[in-house]
């Protein structure tokens, strides 16, 4: 017991000699993630306003669209009344029920919960869905306008920075932890002033985590001051959670440079391959598996699909004569509506007849997709860095996880518009004034950290673990390290 | 002078010699042969993959427009076509931008859309640095072999004190400087030309001729670039106190051109000008065109213009079909509010691009990626040209419809119905890439980039190893 | 042979040699002595031509050797104080490694006679240099600088770290090579070495040449008061 009191100090004090060695360093590092920081941000809330100025025009242009047609409905249904005539209307007009639900309502995916921080994803992805009729599996999504050179290069975010740029930060800090004291013959010297290697690394160790520490508390102040900025709320539990594994993954860099210390190697091979693996962790690991995967269980062609979907139409099409007596025999409901809505009907009918022709091509490519993303999911633990991605990116919400989420959410909102309309398109009721009002509204419900916690759980303890073996392992190392050169002199 | 000559053969081979006995080399020899076989292997079969598609859904799209049977031709326009994007050839070697450009645009009557279904859409999320591709690997792994191999051949013979010994036998700075970079570039050589070699023959296998004028500044442009890392790298062993911090420096230099630069530079150049979104560029096209004269104000519009042009008094009395003509008058309206957005927004991307590539006269790896998409046909001004070119024929074929209606005088236009004879008659899309030369003359500046660059440290060795110090 | 005249050099404000003459004949030994910072590595690097002299010449075999470096470092063979050639290759490819740099291509058994004249043996051929003690390596030093046919041998600290015997093996080889005519020009803290070499001993403090004495004039007790007095 009091072998653990006394052993305490030694390592404090190691760590504050070591946080004194490494000050110029230091204010090096600080400096350069500071820039890189705020350049991350700025990008971030760039972005962030890209993608909510445009939210926002939807939906102005939504709202104008229904003002219109609301008042050219209300003056229409005055004259009716006026005249003393039915109000239901042809199918063409836009009094017509069909015609608001093959309009369709928007549906706004909003920035993610940390979209500051991470862009992640999200310029590839939908921002918005016109809700209609039509199955939403078939609409064309709506992205936003992005520079296709961007999206090459990618973004510049603060998550870029905790992925790519924090190890990098820290293997220049620890990547000679020992290797050039030992080659110096100073590890000889400070070992003979008394005091254990392993107090001594436990110390070194301890003041490059004070670091880690304090670059993350950093960086949380400076995220915290953009979303001020942007005035987006700022979620603390999913920032600590963030930290949480940030802390993680910086301790398996701080681990592996620990190891390959413990092993004796030169300083000068020890930068080498810490760089080596760190390609291999970013590019090299998750390219080649993702190319391989790809190949191996490739998805269609994207234009072999469009042509599907379009012969399907085609068909579909070329039979419409026939569709609305099929459609009539199936829904017998509809016959005592009178052949007014017939247009209408029509439609809808050849909207489900399309739908299912192109459903066994939609099944096959999803199918495909599905397998893909499953394999991904394994094969993304094949790298820390892969891993420790993804995890910010679901937490961001700028992964690909919220975009499903959100598919799902659009695809049951079509679902309750379909049911809301179709007793009125059947029986052919007239648009009412405030009907443009009162329809079923879009409004997505973010994914809960505990639906998260599936893959989130997993990713965190695999991080967590990697490090401790790590640790563990170079420490254990250095409890059997000979300071003594090897080779006869 | 003879003997000059010799003495940088003596280094090279030494090298060489001790290359091939160390781990490092045969370590980064198999990663690299791996990533090279398999960037080969999946782009190879990418490439086939996209043809064949390409291929089959062409005949498809033709087969089907031709067969659509009793329809009005207005109607047709309605259904519209696809263009569909070609493969060129290079781009199995450098995809480029193509990932995130659509391969397909929809040809409708009176609006120009975008180009849709980009193939980074479904791509998995496990790689978000860039995709393994012998381009890539050609940029960021190359330079990153070369440094790691270079970067203490001079540092660490100073540590040593080697050096001096050198010095001392008879060799001078220079001679030493140019057998190391000898013996770098045929390591060098040992990895890539077997890859250039079997890419070529998969290249021929799959059919099509092999774009010699475009292949060969592309692989000279890559030699220029290796030649610049080889060269940066030794400079810095030899002027940098320890074989450790000339590791570092190059490990930055590295990493700013891969990583920092091309994110930071563009993102910077979007803060400054950004790009109107997606809602706003639909409203902008939607006010102009609900400024445009309605359906009768039109037709009293052309009515009076048509009258005119033919002389008479009565529209009955026309030899055209008066509504094909206001179809075809509204048609040209609506293509020119279009195209002046659409030409506003791709001219602002190209001019970024050339922005972009601007900085290559700083950063070699900017300067090469510009020049090898554009070499390979997976540049933005490539995917421009073939997007205007799509355009035309949209325009084109859109007219040829609406005018087979004008002809069809005294009919209904609406209810007018061509057959299968006059599918036939529409002219089929045929797209044609830019010329290697017109190409090469967009893109010499990044080459005279690189070469520039070469120059500079070639023209500098002398000096700076004249004030190489020898002793550490 | 040998021909010192007048050097001088500066680093930045500090003066590391001043107006150094010396003259050292062919089969000539010359041991420099002196304390760390007296100048003596300077003057190392000087006859080398490492660092260029603010003033002064250095003349070998009566040519300048600032005017041809390369010319006049054909007859010149070096061995550093920590002789650490090629750790990875023998000695054999060490050796024809940096003859083929001085311009001479040997067979097999040449440079095999070469190691053996140094006195390496010969089971030691063929392992990697890397795992040779310093008195190996220091041979296969001796190896290149005898295959390269030099005429001044140059050496710094040659018997630091070497045990007794290795170090009476050395000077030795010094003294036949010195026999054959080779002039031998050496910085050294070892007193003791020196006396045991027929050899002009000069002695340095802060850049100047403090004496000039005949090592076998002196005995052992006599040279080493005189170091410590003269040095300090």
């Amino acid at each position: 017991m009091s072998r653990s009191d006394s052993s305490l100090l030694p390592i404090l004090g190691v760590a504050r000699f070591e946080l004194r060695r490494l000050r110029s360093a230091l204010i090096w590092l600080t400096g350069l993630l500071l820039i890189f920081s705020a350049l991350a941000l700025y990008s971030g809330a760039i972005q962030l306003r890209h993608q909510s100025n445009n939210a926002h025009l939807i939906q102005v242009q939504e709202q104008e669209y229904r003002a219109k047609q609301s008042k050219r409905v209300a003056k229409r249904v005055k004259e009716l009344k006026a005249k003393g005539k039915a109000l239901s209307p042809d199918s063409k007009t836009y009094r017509n029920p069909a015609n608001l639900a093959q309009h369709g309502t928007p549906a706004i995916l909003p920035n993610g919960p940390l979209a500051v921080v991470s862009i992640g994803l999200s310029p590839l992805q939908a921002q918005s869905t016109q809700i209609t009729l039509a199955d939403p599996a078939l609409l064309e999504s709506q992205e936003n306008l992005q520079h296709p050179l961007q999206l090459w290069t990618g973004h510049f975010d603060l998550v870029f920075v905790l992925v790519y740029l924090l190890p990098l930060l820290l293997i220049a800090i620890s990547f000679d932890l020992t290797a050039g004291e030992q080659a110096s013959g100073n590890l000889k010297m400070l070992l003979v002033q008394g005091g254990g290697l392993q107090e001594l690394i436990l110390g070194k160790l301890t003041a490059r985590v004070a670091v880690l520490l304090g670059m993350l508390s950093l960086l949380s102040a400076m995220a915290w001051g953009a979303s001020l900025v942007v005035n987006q709320p700022f979620i603390w539990v999913r920032w600590g959670l963030l930290l949480l594994l940030s802390c993680c993954y910086g301790a398996f860099w701080l681990g592996l440079a620990s190891l390959l210390n413990a092993l004796r190697w030169r300083a000068a091979n020890i930068a080498a391959s810490l760089a080596a693996i760190w390609l291999l962790g970013v590019w090299v690991i998750p390219g080649s598996s993702q190319q391989a995967l790809q190949s191996l269980v490739p998805v269609p062609s994207r234009i072999s699909f469009v042509q599907s979907y379009r012969e399907a139409t085609e068909k579909v099409r070329q039979e419409s004569s026939q569709l609305l007596g099929k459609y009539m025999e199936d829904h017998p409901d509809l016959a005592a509506a009178g052949a007014d809505n017939e247009y209408a009907l029509l439609q809808l009918s050849k909207e489900q007849a399309i739908a299912e022709a192109i459903r066994p091509v939609v099944d096959t490519y999803q199918s495909q997709l599905d397998q893909q993303q499953r394999v991904a999911r394994w094969l993304q633990y094949l790298s820390p860095v892969t891993v420790f991605e993804s995890a910010l990116m679901q937490l961001a919400g700028s992964g690909p996880e919220r975009q499903q989420d959100y598919k799902i959410q659009v695809q049951s909102s079509h679902d309750q518009w379909q049911q809301y309309f179709m007793p009125a398109i059947k029986q052919n009721q007239s648009l009412m004034p405030e009907d443009f009002t009162h329809t079923p509204t879009f409004d997505y419900q973010e994914l809960r950290l505990r639906n998260l916690s599936s893959v989130l759980v997993p990713e965190t303890l695999f991080l967590a673990l990697l490090a401790a073996i790590l640790l563990g392992y170079s420490l254990k190392l250095y409890h059997r390290y000979q300071v003594i050169e090897s080779e006869p002199a | 002078m003879a003997q000059t000559e010799a003495i940088w053969r003596i280094v090279a081979g030494q090298e060489l010699k001790m290359l091939w006995r160390s781990r490092r080399f045969k370590l980064l020899m198999l990663l690299s042969t791996l990533l090279f076989s398999l960037a080969m292997l999946t782009g190879w079969q990418h490439a086939r993959d996209y043809r064949e598609a390409y291929n089959s859904v062409m005949g498809r799209q033709n087969e089907m427009f031709e067969r659509q049977g009793e329809l009005n031709p207005h109607s047709a326009t309605h259904h519209g076509v696809y263009a569909f994007k070609p493969w060129s050839p290079l781009s199995s070697w450098d995809p480029g931008l193509l990932p995130y450009l659509g391969s397909a645009v929809m040809l409708e009557s009176h609006k120009q859309n975008f180009d849709r279904y980009r193939a980074a859409q479904d791509q998995l999320s496990l790689s978000r640095f860039s995709p393994v591709t012998l381009a890539t690997l050609f940029q960021y792994l190359v330079p990153l072999f070369v440094i790691l191999l270079a970067y203490s051949m001079i540092a660490e013979e100073r540590e040593n004190g080697t050096l001096k010994l050198l010095l001392v036998q008879g060799s001078s700075p220079l001679q030493l400087f140019y057998g190391k970079a000898a013996a770098l570039a045929i390591a060098l050589a040992i990895l890539v030309l077997p890859v250039l070699g079997l890419s070529l023959g998969l290249m021929a296998i799959g059919g099509g001729a092999i774009p010699w004028l475009r292949l060969v500044p592309f692989i000279g442009a890559y030699a220029l670039y290796w030649g610049i890392f080889i060269w940066l790298a030794l400079l810095v062993s030899a002027r940098s106190g320890s074989s450790r911090s000339a590791l570092l420096i190059l490990l930055g230099v590295w990493f700013i051109n891969a990583l920092i630069v091309p994110r930071v530079g563009l993102g910077w150049m979007q803060a400054q000008h950004p790009l109107p979104t997606a809602g706003e560029f639909q409203r902008e096209i939607a006010k102009e065109q609900d400024a445009l004269p309605d359906w009768d104000a039109r037709t009293e519009k052309v009515k009076a213009a048509l009258l005119k042009q033919y002389g008479v008094k009565d529209i009955k009395a026309l030899p055209v079909n008066l509504e094909g003509a206001v179809l075809q008058d509204n048609e040209a309206d609506d293509t020119r509010i279009y195209a002046e957005h659409f030409a506003r927004l791709y001219s602002r991307y190209r001019r970024d691009e050339e922005l972009y590539s601007q900085l290559g006269w700083l950063f070699p790896t900017v300067a090469i990626q510009s020049f090898s998409q554009a070499l390979a046909g997976s540049d933005y001004q490539h995917h421009a040209h073939f997007l205007s070119a799509a355009e035309q024929y949209r325009f084109d074929y859109v007219s040829f419809l609406n005018n087979s209606i004008t002809k069809a005088q005294g009919q209904d236009a609406f209810k007018y119905t061509a057959g299968n004879e006059l599918w036939k008659q529409v002219p089929d899309f045929h797209y044609n890439e830019p010329s290697a030369a017109d190409v090469l003359s967009r893109s010499a500046p990044s080459l005279a980039a690189l070469g520039l660059w070469l120059l500079l440290l070639v023209g500098a060795t002398p000096f700076v190893l004249k004030r190489m110090q020898v002793v550490s | 042979m040998l021909k010192l005249s007048n050097l001088t050099k500066q680093y930045g404000e500090k003066l590391a040699l001043d107006h150094l003459s010396i003259e050292v004949p062919a089969g000539g030994i010359f041991c420099m002595l002196g304390h760390n910072g007296a100048g003596k590595t300077t003057t190392v690097n000087l006859l080398l031509n490492f660092v260029q002299p603010i003033s002064g010449s250095v003349e070998i075999m009566g040519q300048n050797l600032h005017q041809n470096p390369r010319e006049v470092l054909k007859s010149v063979a070096y061995i550093p104080e920590l002789v650490m050639l090629y750790p990875e290759l023998n000695a054999f490819e060490n050796l024809e490694y940096f003859s083929r740099l001085a311009g001479k291509r040997y067979s097999k058994p040449e440079l095999e006679s070469h190691l053996k004249k140094a006195g390496l043996p010969t089971e030691a051929f063929k392992r990697p240099v890397g795992r040779y003690s310093k008195g190996m390596r220091q041979k296969v030093g001796i190896a290149v600088a005898l295959a390269k046919q030099a005429k001044l041998l140059v050496l710094d600290e040659p018997t630091s770290g070497l045990d007794p015997q290795a170090s009476w093996e050395f000077s030795q080889l010094l003294q036949e090579l010195a026999s054959q005519g080779v002039t031998i020009f050496m910085v050294t803290h070892d007193l003791f070495r020196v006396r045991e070499l027929k050899a002009q001993v000069g002695i340095l403090k802060l850049g100047k040449l403090q004496r000039l004495l005949e090592s076998d004039s002196l005995s052992h007790q006599e040279l080493e008061s005189l170091y410590l007095q003269v040095a300090h």
